[in-house]
Parts: structure tokens; C-alpha cells; sequence
């Protein structure tokens, strides 16, 4: 700063009141007003697309329109694909790798895996009976033989979230098989409720398989399903 | 006719202001660097979280909310009102009467800020932001705002005839605005508070608009007012300022709900306040025009006008502040960043980049004229500046950069929640090292206006030596 800046400063200048006080016709440019234009255009449109009918009880938006037509509940269900890698990355992903290829000699593969994809004696429950109560001992994936063990998610994971993870499994790196759903995780678990050790090969090739599409579909799809899956309930207790 | 004060005039109703605008300043900087000083603590501890263990005081959970509340109560509002006091004075051109009453209120408000902060930190803070004081302390504060308010809308009433400079419109909105909003809002969520979720859209209207309704007008008063008075030339486009306070006025209240997307509200509130914030744009390009194309041309007088140069930079910071406010509350921008840093870095472009610079250059223009006698020392004024723009404009970026990744990490669900906050560490590092620069730069405003008023005031007793401007 300059040494005079001080009383440069001080120095008294017209009055603000007194240069404003004549009125003016300022020139405004166009661009200004078409800058407002669009955005009150766009900010209409918003309110348009997202004030619920201004309804009190409509908490989202995206469910009902402008009229007010439409449900305004609950959100969509959130997309298990994104919630099984959450659950992937933070309970599978040390051993079985991100990758989902495993440790060779260590910890099998999901990708391309006959357990995870259900093929061969190889059933949808047994799946699930795996994440819900571990497994030890040996093991044969893709031809490989493997003797380890896997510690046992039910009681940290929910349903849902067991779901997720195996739909997520079943659908990443190339793998392709149906969604599990949570309504399945949840027959199979009532199922083994009392089991407390985890699973061997031996023990899960003696049961059965279940595929998910054989049991309870929600809604009002098959209403006969539940009754078949009691009749699956005397096998475990065995 | 209209007639023009004569500098006369313009020194009598300077003196009659005096006390009470300096009360007001002096508590004000105190504040300043009393905040600013918690801010750094508080930004210190987020990084080594057991830096001062063991003192239950200065826990993370109370000197950050204390730090808060020192800057816009102490800080910001005490300045904010001498502002008021001074221009609404100055702009009626009628003198202050009975300046005893305001004087004992700045006392007051001061005080109940004192009282308020202590009891944040003694851990009787009441958990909803900017309202954390206890209900009593509330209470004082509003009392003591109604006898500055009411000395400023007399002032207003008592104007010498003639037209009414912009300023003195969002003057008077602002000392009408504050009042409904605090009572308002100390009524349903402190002192009677209302029950569930009808709390989440009251607090924030209240903290957007405490904000937007409050600080923001007065600072923009004190801008629209001096680059125009400096440079001795008229606002550009000073039939545009219609345009600006009314949508201003209109838009800038339902901002605030913004922030309530997702929340338990009916949907329309939250869109409401982020079509608000989508408009608010009009007010800010208009406001923008008059200031920053005022200056267009004149940017040499930054060199020599300490006042100019920090409200141009507060003029900067308010057009990037709340042009940045509006994409921030767009849903999916929010979705990402508003649990993240983002939202400090805006908050403290506002508070900091915009409202306390809008309001030192209005401090360095106002105080020479109230003690008569120029700026002390050329190179602290210079340092002052050159560390709030440093310090702040390093905090912001740190925050905004380091808040974005942090946003994004938050939302990848292959990430980790540790791993988000490890992220954003070294940002936060840096955050804190340039907020203890703005504490720095603190004790210089501070110093430098304590030197000026002791000055003063041993010139006073020693007359012979007066220097008459």
C-alpha cells in the first residue's frame, strides 16, 4: 500500500444518496434477462417435476406427480447389486479376494464356481446354508481341492443382506445365475435355526437341492408356495 | 428540495454514533479472535483428535459449536449491528439521540454472548445449530437486539427528506428479519419446543436464514454502500437494485430448506428451498452487476483503499458463495456431499469470505471517521488482509477438494467408512494450519483497532496535538 492510501481515502467524496438520487433509465442487457429467464424456467421445471402435488403427506417426490397422481410411499428397494459389494468388500473380499478368484491352494473361487452358480448336485440353499453357518474341512471347487474353513454371517448378517451378497456374487465377473432373495435366505435359515456348526461337503451333498425360484415368491404371485416349503422341514431336523 | 449534508453535518452525526458503533467494534473484534481461535482448536483436534485430552471443556463436541457461535453472535452480529447503527445514521443524515440506550444494549448483547459461549463449553449447549445458547441467554440477546433495532428504525424514521439509498432498504429488512426468525425460532424449538419432525424444518429455516436474512443484507448494505461511496461514481446499473432486494426478500427465506432433502419433511418443503436456492440466483447476478461492474476499471484503487479491497474480495466471495449454494443444493449434489466437508467450506466462504470481509472494509472505512484520525499502521492493515485472504481462501479449497473426495468415498460402497475419513485427513491438516493464519490475521484487526482507539483516546486528553480531518 501506499504511504498516502490513508488520505486518499479520507477525502470526502459526493454523497451516495445524492449521485443516486437522479433516476436513470441504465441500459440492461439481454443477456442478463435471458440468464434470469432460463432459471426461473429451469427452477419451475424442478418444482414441477418434484413437489409432490404439494401433498403433506407425500415424503418423495419421484412417486407421485404434479397432480398429485401416484402412491407418494415408500422408496424403491435399494439395488442388492450395490448393497452385496458393500457387504462383499467388508465380510468376503479377504479371502475370497475382490476379484472373486480366491488364493489358489487357499480359499476356492466364486467366479465361474459350481457352488455359487448351482449347477451339478450343487443347490441354491446349500449356498445360503454355507454364508449363514460356515463351513470347514475339505472341499471341491472347480476340480480343485481345498481344506480350510469359513466362519459363520448369520447372526451379523441380515436376510437382506445375505441376499445381497449372494446375488451380487452370482452376478459379478462374468458369473450369471437368478437373484437370491431375502424371502429365501430367511426359509432356509428357519430351516437350520438350531444348527450351530458349520457345514461340511459331506453333510450339505446328503441334502437336497433347493432352487430360489422353488420357493415363496413375494406377492400375490404364488400363493401355494409357503405351503410347499413346511414339507422341506422335516429333512434338516434329522 | 433535497439537500446534501455538509461534512459538518456529516462529523455531528458521526459524533452522535460514536460510542455505541464503537462498543460495538471493539466486542466485536474480540470476539473475532476469540473464535477464530476455537475454530483452529477445534480444526486441530479433528486431526490429532487427543491434542488438550483430558480437559472437558475443550472437547471437539463444545468448542466447535463455541467457535460457531462466537463468530456469527459475537463476531459477525455485534459488527453486523454497529454497521447498521453507523450507515442508517449516516445514510438518514440525522443524528442518534439518547445513544445511553443502545450503548447499555451493545453491553447486554455482548454479555449474553459471553454467558453463551461459557455454557457451550460448560456443556449446556442445547444441540440445534446456532441455537446452542440455553433459553435464558436467548432471551437476553433478543431483548438487547430490541433496543438497537428500534434505535436503528427510529434512526430510519427521523431520515433528512429525500430518496432512500438501497442500503438503507436492506438495513431495514435485516433489523426487521432477525427478530421474527430468532424469536421465532427460540419459541418452537427452545423455549416451547414443538414436537417430532416438525423441528427439522424450523432449525433449518432458522440457520439458513440466519444466514441469508441477517448477515447477508447487512453486508451487502455496507458493500452497495461503499464502492460506490469510494470511488465517487454511481452504482452501474442502480435501477436493477429494485429487481435485486425484491427477489432478494422473496427467494432468500426459503433457502433454507434445502438441506432438508431426504429428510423427514414432505417432499415440496425440500424442493421449495432448492428452487429458493436456484433463484437466489437472479438477486446474486443482479447484486453482483452493480458491485463488481462498478468496479470494473478502478481496480487500481485496491491499491490504496484498505475498505475497497476487502469488500471487493467479500464481493468476489458472495457471487462464487451463493452461485456455489445453488448447484450445492441441487438433489444430486447434495445426495453426495452433504454429509462431507463441502458444507464447512461453504458455510465458511460465507461467514468468513463474504460477510466478515463485506464487513472489515466497512470497519476501515467507518472508524477513522468516528475517532477522527486515520489508520495507524499501513502494514498491518496489509497484513490483515493478505492472511484472511490467504487463510481463508486455503481453508476453502482444502475443504471444498478434501470434502468432495470425501463425498464421493462416503457414497462407493467398495469403500470403507475409515477409509473415507482417512481420505479427507490431510486435508483437514491443512484446514487447520490456515485457520490458525486467519487467527493470526485476527489479532492484527484486533490490535490494530485497540491501537487506534487508545490513540484516540490519549489525544483526547492531550488536545494540543489533535489532528482534524
Amino acid at each position: 500500500m501506499d504511504e498516502g492510501f490513508r488520505e486518499a481515502e479520507l477525502a470526502s467524496t459526493r454523497d451516495v444518496t445524492e449521485m443516486h438520487a437522479v433516476t436513470e433509465r441504465e441500459p440492461v442487457s439481454v443477456w442478463l434477462i435471458v440468464l434470469i429467464m432460463i432459471l426461473m424456467f429451469g427452477g419451475g421445471m424442478f418444482l414441477w417435476a418434484n413437489s409432490g402435488g404439494f401433498e403433506a403427506n407425500v415424503y418423495n417426490a419421484n412417486a407421485v406427480s404434479w397432480s398429485g397422481a401416484g402412491s407418494g410411499g415408500a422408496a424403491a428397494p435399494p439395488d442388492p447389486m450395490v448393497v452385496g459389494k458393500r457387504v462383499f468388500t467388508r465380510t468376503c473380499a479377504v479371502c475370497h479376494q475382490a476379484s472373486g478368484l480366491g488364493v489358489a491352494g487357499q480359499f476356492p473361487p466364486l467366479v465361474g464356481s459350481e457352488w455359487v452358480l448351482s449347477e451339478d448336485w450343487h443347490g441354491d440353499n446349500h449356498i445360503v446354508s454355507i454364508v449363514l453357518d460356515g463351513f470347514q474341512g475339505p472341499v471341491t471347487v472347480k476340480g480343485e481341492a481345498y481344506n480350510n474353513a469359513m466362519a459363520p454371517w448369520g447372526a451379523i448378517l441380515k436376510d437382506s443382506e445375505v441376499a445381497a451378497v449372494l446375488t451380487y456374487v452370482r452376478n459379478e465377473w462374468g458369473n450369471e445365475a437368478p437373484a437370491i432373495t431375502s424371502e429365501f435366505v430367511a426359509e432356509i435359515r428357519s430351516q437350520h435355526a438350531d444348527r450351530r456348526d458349520p457345514w461340511t461337503q459331506a453333510e450339505l451333498q446328503s441334502i437336497e437341492r433347493v432352487q430360489v425360484d422353488a420357493v415363496a415368491v413375494p406377492a400375490a404371485e404364488a400363493p401355494t408356495a409357503p405351503e410347499t416349503a413346511p414339507a422341506t422341514d422335516s429333512t434338516p431336523g434329522a | 428540495m433535497t439537500t446534501f449534508p455538509t461534512p459538518s453535518q456529516e462529523k455531528d452525526v458521526d459524533a452522535s454514533v460514536r460510542l455505541p458503533v464503537m462498543i460495538f467494534f471493539g466486542c466485536a473484534a474480540s470476539w473475532l479472535a476469540l473464535g477464530t481461535f476455537l475454530g483452529a482448536l477445534a480444526a486441530i483436534k479433528l486431526v490429532w483428535p487427543g491434542f488438550l485430552d483430558g480437559f472437558g471443556f475443550l472437547t471437539y463436541g463444545r468448542i466447535a459449536p463455541a467457535a460457531v457461535n462466537a463468530l456469527v453472535y459475537g463476531w459477525a452480529s455485534s459488527a453486523g449491528l454497529g454497521i447498521a447503527l453507523w450507515l442508517l445514521a449516516r445514510l438518514g443524515r440525522t443524528p442518534l439521540r439518547y445513544a445511553v440506550l443502545p450503548v447499555a444494549a451493545a453491553i447486554c448483547w455482548n454479555f449474553g454472548v459471553f454467558l453463551g459461549v461459557c455454557a457451550i463449553l460448560a456443556g449446556y449447549s442445547r444441540g440445534i445449530f446456532l441455537l446452542e445458547f440455553p433459553g435464558f441467554i436467548s432471551a437476553i440477546l433478543f431483548g438487547s437486539y430490541l433496543f438497537v433495532a428500534v434505535w436503528g428504525i427510529v434512526l430510519f424514521r427521523n431520515r433528512s427528506p429525500g430518496p432512500v439509498f438501497a442500503s438503507s432498504w436492506y438495513l431495514l429488512a435485516a433489523l426487521l428479519w432477525f427478530p421474527w426468525m430468532y424469536f421465532s425460532a427460540n419459541a418452537l424449538l427452545i423455549w416451547y419446543p414443538v414436537s417430532g419432525s416438525a423441528q427439522a424444518p424450523i432449525a433449518a429455516w432458522f440457520a439458513g436464514g440466519m444466514m441469508a436474512l441477517w448477515l447477508t443484507p447487512i453486508a451487502l448494505a455496507s458493500a452497495l454502500y461503499l464502492i460506490p461511496q469510494i470511488l465517487g461514481r454511481r452504482l452501474v446499473s442502480y435501477n436493477l437494485s429494485v429487481l435485486g432486494f425484491w427477489s432478494f426478500a422473496i427467494f432468500a427465506g426459503w433457502s433454507g430448506t434445502a438441506l432438508l432433502i431426504g429428510g423427514p419433511v414432505p417432499a415440496w418443503m425440500a424442493s421449495a428451498g432448492i428452487v429458493a436456492s436456484i433463484f437466489l440466483c437472479v438477486p446474486v447476478l443482479v447484486t453482483s452487476i452493480n458491485l463488481l461492474g462498478t468496479m470494473s476499471g478502478s481496480f487500481g484503487a485496491l491499491q490504496w483503499s484498505p475498505s475497497l479491497r476487502f469488500t471487493v474480495t467479500g464481493a468476489f466471495a458472495f457471487l462464487i458463495a451463493y452461485v456455489g449454494g445453488a448447484l450445492l443444493a441441487l438433489p444430486s449434489a447434495s445426495a453426495n456431499f452433504f454429509f462431507s466437508d463441502v458444507f464447512i467450506g461453504q458455510g465458511l466462504l460465507l461467514l468468513i469470505g463474504f460477510v466478515s470481509m463485506c464487513f472489515f472494509g466497512a470497519i476501515y472505512y467507518i472508524v477513522p471517521r468516528l475517532l477522527g484520525r486515520p489508520w495507524c499502521c499501513d502494514g498491518l492493515i496489509a497484513l490483515h488482509f493478505w492472511l484472511f485472504l490467504i487463510g481463508g481462501s486455503l481453508a476453502w479449497l482444502c475443504l471444498i477438494f478434501g470434502g468432495l473426495l470425501q463425498g464421493y468415498a462416503l457414497n462407493d460402497p467398495g469403500v470403507r467408512f475409515s477409509s473415507s475419513v482417512g481420505y479427507v485427513a490431510p486435508f483437514r491438516l491443512v484446514t487447520a494450519l490456515s485457520l490458525i493464519v486467519l487467527f493470526v490475521g485476527s489479532k492484527c484487526f484486533s490490535a490494530l483497532l485497540f491501537l487506534s482507539i487508545f490513540r484516540a483516546l490519549e489525544e483526547t486528553k492531550s488536545p494540543s496535538q489533535a489532528v482534524t480531518v
